[in-house]
């Protein structure tokens, strides 16, 4: 299918950029007199890192279909279990967010759309506007100043240690208390965008002629607003859901990297920054990969719900 | 609806932020890197016009401080002699736009004492000085990374769109690779192709070229839908009818359209690349230390959350006012093509 | 029709002195006060149950803010009720609570509009929106209502089952006006406004939808107001007729059948001014089209043309009728030399058009000018009227600027524009106003050939006959051919005796064509008949 030529493409320049990166991870034990420069190029040929580039691209692909995403030598293991965990992380991070964002996005915009020019549309769209200008960094350094100063949000990693001594429900309930403030982060720095648009797409809905004639037979406004507009906006928001995921895989890189949620982003941060190039393209080709599913499932989303699509 | 006014207000204000990150060197009375670690988080300079015993001064001046013996982060000011506020005075050199070597700053105060009109750092250094010469690359080499996507993006996605069949095909696969990546993961991965540590003049160009070249995707395509959309118009085959060559017809028809859109969507890249710069250096991926971004403050705030002063927040409120001020640029530009 | 008596007591519906202002957007926002002429002005008019009121009048002439007022949608900020009153049944509308309106729209009032899938919601079932209606105002399972939402489009003549399940994109025009029809009236309303139901469709189609409000008048007791710019097609359908002209409304016992005076003779009939040769001449003309990607397997061949024959003298007048995908548009782009056939030949002048250098080609474009039916999308919005109406003369190059202003000016006062919106953009004009544009533009070259692609389709008749008129002048002294194209047989015999049809890609024969002048839809005998 399509993605798969884009997801193998996106894994070649990945591998590309990996592997023209100017020195390796081993280039530190250089300054380490103690280790010889033979036992540093047997090291090298060890992990294969002098062969040339084609067989590395697919040895690296054969170890992707093998489960083990190449080797990481921070962590002195098989990339894969580490690329797990924290995907997992990433996932439950990135799900919470989109789905408090989409909520408040339109349950806002509804009402901002419905009475559009009052003072309630003025609000929202006001403190929408200044929203939009602050930035992610901000936002998140505002969070981590809030935890900080009040206390009331743990901060850093998943859960505290020793807080639930394997209980299930004590445990859920730490991680909620980590996985709050991040979420809300995150949901924060996406909300203005997703406002703005399903305020735009439901106000050009509700100012369509069906919409007017749906007026006109005398269907009650609540019922305009659920059975009659949001399915007719379905489609641009859908559309906007599948190309805001994208943005929302950044935003969480960022937000993991503020409030030391591990997760993928912090990985590839991490990677970058120790020159573990296996763990930065897996990294890169796995957010790669979360963005091409999410908008397969917006695709799928959007034939069901709009009869026009699947008319072809 | 209220009628579009011209964004006076978000022009002069940009103007003023980029005039000066250029002229950073000059408005700035101290150099990024001047350190000075008895004044770690110096509040402000209070300026006064009044001094100790009540007598007004047509010169506003300043006191010198020493930190208090007891506290870390409290000063004292010593008012045994006061040092006036004098304009155009010479300082540390700087260069303006790496051409202009001067040593004159716009205003300055006599050793020991200090005018930090924001306060300084964990080491001492002057915030405000550091917010100025961060904006020449928060604002400048994002504003050159922009221009470059932008016009990438023009030619690739115009030329996509006008011949159509295979160049078409190749460059919309290409721009499809590009923005499947997230671009931060994206951005990150290049740079880590990069050598870690750079010459911070260095860092600045090489920052512009690579934001520059890897955002020419989103550009394209809109260039591409652009020249398409108006190929295929009516009023095209119109002017065909009319004898129109294809020389006239680009250049009558195509090119302003592009012009327009491309114009519109500079107010919402510009910001956007700002951004991608303030959160690389952020992660500390961009301009090293001691150079000064405004996103290398910011991460100054993330280790010391436990002690942060307000004045600290000073890149948060300059990001803010800029944006803001794109903002409004945009609105406008969306009424009138609307 | 035999008018029904008044009914005695309370009129159903009673309209006093009701005017309705509206401010141009350009000035004053809020200011309501302004010196525009109002929208409606002092209208009065009752009716009782199963009254039939017909309304018609020209464009902009405030038939639909009227209609649009009637069930109290008109609060937008655009328009507001300075005097006047409505009063529904006794209760008075105007001022009315939102909830007290919406009780009673759909279920004692209902207005259906002119463009039928501009009323439907693309994304839900025919069926599942007439529900809704139902569920708004009816009390019941949900099964009860479905099955009264199926009663009542087999009422409309929508029997099929699959009809309830269908998306309206599925249903074609005359479809969708039945569905619309069939929502409007589920509830059984006292009342029906019925908003130019029939602009939209062809003949056909509108004959039918007449037919069927009646029975559906008749059946239910409805009193139903008809509004249409079409005069002939409300005299046989209403018992009232009322002209509104500039917001004022005049009841009329016996209007005038026949058309306008000012519309002109028959262009082009009498042989002035013709020349026995040919001026453009089609033979065997083939064109293909392919639909579907590239690659995919689906990828079928569509024949537009199927091998036309075809010829205009210069200084004739033709029409050429057909339905929409006969072919006409891309016969007209053909001869235009804007397409080139897949095979057959053009010849302009006697030389074959495939011989001649690009050059020549482009010298003969210029004489072949079209005019296309939407006129928004053939002009670049972001011009003035002066550039495009210039454009022609820039392009073909030799004439000065200050030249190339003053031929577009005197042009656009030709077309009736005024000169000084020359600066104005093309959304600032109305549809008509743009229209005329078009054909100053397409007659700045003074081409030899001028094709009207459906170019009056949505213009009033008073807009079309003034443009033909002056169309005839300048024929008169030119001897400028033009070639109407239009699905529109009635408009077809106004204009010329000379009418081509066309049908599948052909052009039909004579015997064919004498058949179709003689249809058999009854509004068109019974306007036939009274033309005698």
């Amino acid at each position: 299918m399509h993605a798969l030529l884009i997801l193998t493409l996106a894994s070649l320049l990945a591998f590309t950029l990996g592997s023209i990166a100017p020195g390796d991870y081993f280039d530190d034990m250089r300054v380490n007199s103690a280790i010889s420069p033979e036992t540093l190029a047997k090291l090298r040929s060890d992990y294969g890192l002098d062969r040339p580039a084609p067989e590395r691209y697919l040895h690296w692909v054969r170890s992707i279909a093998w489960g083990q995403w190449g080797f990481s030598f921070a962590y002195n293991s098989p990339a894969g279990p580490i690329l797990l965990s924290r995907c997992r992380n990433t996932l439950l991070l990135t799900c919470t967010a989109t789905l408090l964002a989409w909520l408040a996005a339109l349950g806002c915009g509804a009402l901002s759309a419905m009475k559009e020019g009052s003072l309630a549309d003025l609000l929202v769209t006001g403190v929408n506007a200044s929203l939009l200008a602050v930035p992610e960094v901000v936002i998140a350094l505002c969070g981590l100043l809030f935890a900080v100063q009040t206390g009331l949000f743990p901060v850093g990693g998943l859960v505290s240690l020793g807080e639930s001594n394997g209980e299930t429900w004590a445990h859920i309930r730490d991680l909620v208390r980590h996985l709050a403030l991040p979420a809300i982060v995150l949901a924060a720095g996406l909300l203005p965008l997703l406002l703005s648009h399903v305020r735009d797409a439901l106000s050009e809905v509700l100012r369509s002629p069906f919409i007017e004639a749906a007026e006109a037979s005398g269907i009650p406004p609540g019922r305009i607003l659920f059975r009659h507009a949001f399915p007719a906006a379905a489609n641009p928001l859908i559309t906007l859901f599948g190309t805001s995921i994208g943005m929302l895989i950044s935003s969480s890189l960022l937000t993991e990297a503020v409030f030391g949620w591990p997760g993928l982003g912090q990985l590839m941060l991490e990677a970058v920054e120790a020159r573990d190039f296996f763990l930065v393209m897996d990294s890169a080709m796995l957010s790669t990969g979360f963005f091409l599913v999410g908008g397969l499932i917006a695709d799928v989303l959007l034939f069901s719900a709009d009869p026009r699509i699947r008319a072809h | 609806m209220r009628r579009s006014r011209f964004p006076f207000l978000s022009l002069v204000v940009l103007g003023m932020c980029y005039g000066s990150a250029i002229f950073a060197g000059f408005l700035a009375p101290y150099s990024f890197d001047a350190q000075n670690r008895e004044l770690s988080y110096f509040p402000p300079t209070r300026i006064h016009i009044f001094d100790k015993e009540g007598r007004f001064h047509l010169h506003p001046f300043a006191y010198a401080s020493v930190p208090r013996p007891d506290s870390f982060g409290r000063y004292k000011e010593l008012t045994t002699s006061w040092y006036p506020i004098r304009l155009l005075v010479s300082g540390d050199e700087y260069t303006i736009l790496g051409i202009l070597t001067a040593r004159v700053h716009l205003f300055g105060v006599g050793k020991p004492a200090r005018i930090s009109l924001l306060g300084t750092d964990v080491f001492g250094r002057d915030v405000f000085s550091r917010l100025l010469f961060g904006s020449q690359v928060s604002l400048l080499a994002s504003l050159l990374a922009a221009l470059i996507a932008v016009a990438l993006g023009m030619i690739l996605g115009g030329v996509s769109g006008y011949y159509a069949r295979w160049a078409d095909a190749a460059v919309m696969r290409l721009s499809e690779v590009f923005l499947a990546m997230p671009w931060l993961y994206l951005l990150l991965a290049v740079r880590a192709a990069l050598p870690l540590r750079m010459d911070p003049r260095e860092t600045y160009v090489v920052l512009a070229l690579l934001m520059g070249f890897l955002g020419w995707a989103r550009p394209a395509r809109l260039a591409r839908g652009v020249v398409l959309s108006v190929k295929e118009a009516e009023y095209v085959t119109a002017a065909q009818s009319f004898g129109a060559s294809r020389l006239y017809i680009l250049r009558r028809h195509i090119a302003p359209s592009l012009a327009g859109v491309l114009l519109t969507q500079l107010s919402i890249y510009i910001p956007q690349f700002i951004l991608a710069e303030v959160t690389l250096s952020f992660l500390g991926l961009g301009v090293s230390e001691p150079a000064a971004s405004w996103g290398n403050m910011l991460a100054d705030l993330q280790l010391f959350v436990s002690d942060p002063h307000w004045w600290l927040f000073a890149p948060v409120f300059a990001l803010f006012i800029v944006l803001l001020a794109y903002h409004g640029l945009f609105t406008y530009i969306k009424r009138r093509t609307n | 029709m035999t008018a029904e008596p008044q009914n005695a007591r309370e009129p159903l519906l009673a309209v006093r002195n009701l005017t309705i202002s509206y401010h141009s957007h350009q000035f004053q926002p809020s200011k309501y006060e302004s010196s525009d002429p109002p929208a409606v002005a002092g209208v009065s008019f009752s009716l009782g149950p199963g009254d039939s009121l017909g309304i018609f009048g020209k464009s902009g002439s405030g038939k639909t803010t009227l209609a649009r007022s009637l069930l109290g949608l008109n609060t937008r900020r655009d328009y507001r009720v300075t005097s006047g009153s409505i009063r529904f049944r006794g209760i008075e509308i105007l001022g009315l609570p939102s909830s007290r309106l919406q009780e009673l729209r759909g279920r004692d009032l209902a207005l259906i509009s002119q463009e039928p899938e501009l009323a439907l919601n693309p994304v839900l079932t025919v069926g599942d929106q007439i529900v809704e209606v139902l569920r708004s105002h009816v009390p019941g399972n949900i099964r009860a209502h479905r099955e009264q939402a199926s009663w009542m489009l087999a009422k409309v003549r929508l029997e099929d089952r699959g009809i309830y399940r269908s998306y309206p994109h599925q249903l074609s025009g005359g479809q969708r006006q039945r569905a619309v029809i069939a929502q409007a009236l589920v509830c059984k309303p006292a009342l029906l406004i019925a908003d130019e139901p029939t602009s939209a469709l062809d003949l056909r189609n509108q004959a039918e939808i007449i037919h069927l409000l009646q029975a559906l008048r008749e059946e239910f007791n409805l009193c139903l107001i008809l509004i249409s710019h079409n005069v002939q097609l409300l005299r046989g359908a209403t018992g009232r007729l009322a002209c509104m002209s500039e917001g004022r409304m005049t009841e009329d016992a016996t209007p005038d059948a026949r058309r306008p005076a000012s519309f002109p003779p028959a262009l082009g009939s009498e042989t002035q001014g013709q020349r026995p040769e040919a001026l453009v001449q089609a033979r065997g003309l083939f064109k293909y089209y392919r639909r579907g990607a590239y690659w995919s397997s689906s990828r079928y061949r569509v024949t537009a043309l199927a091998g036309v024959d075809f010829a205009i003298r210069r200084g004739q007048t033709v029409a050429l009728v057909g339905e929409s995908g006969s072919g006409k548009t891309t016969l007209a782009r053909c001869l235009a030399l804007l397409e080139d056939p897949d095979a057959g030949s053009i010849r302009f002048e006697g030389k074959d058009v495939r011989r001649l250098s690009k050059v020549k080609v482009a010298v003969i474009r210029r004489q072949i000018q079209l005019v296309f039916q939407h006129s928004a999308l053939a002009m670049n919005p972001h011009l003035s009227a002066e550039e495009i109406v210039s454009e022609p003369l820039r392009i073909q190059g030799g004439i000065s600027h200050q030249q190339r202003r003053r031929t577009a000016r005197s042009w656009m006062e030709q077309v009736g524009l005024s000169p000084g919106w020359a600066g104005r953009r093309p959304a600032q004009f109305s549809g008509g106003q743009r229209q005329r544009l078009a054909i100053a533009r397409a007659m700045i070259l003074n081409p030899a050939l001028v094709i009207f692609d459906e170019a009056f389709a949505g213009l009033d008749p008073a807009t079309c006959a003034e443009i033909l008129n002056l169309l005839l002048e300048l024929q008169s002294s030119s001897a400028t051919s033009y070639m109407f194209i239009t699905h529109d047989l009635q408009i077809a015999k106004d204009l010329t005796k000379a009418i081509f049809v066309m049908q599948d890609g052909k052009i039909a024969d004579s015997e064919l064509l004498s058949d179709m002048l003689l249809t058999s839809t009854p509004m068109r005998r019974a306007s036939c008949s009274s033309h005698t």
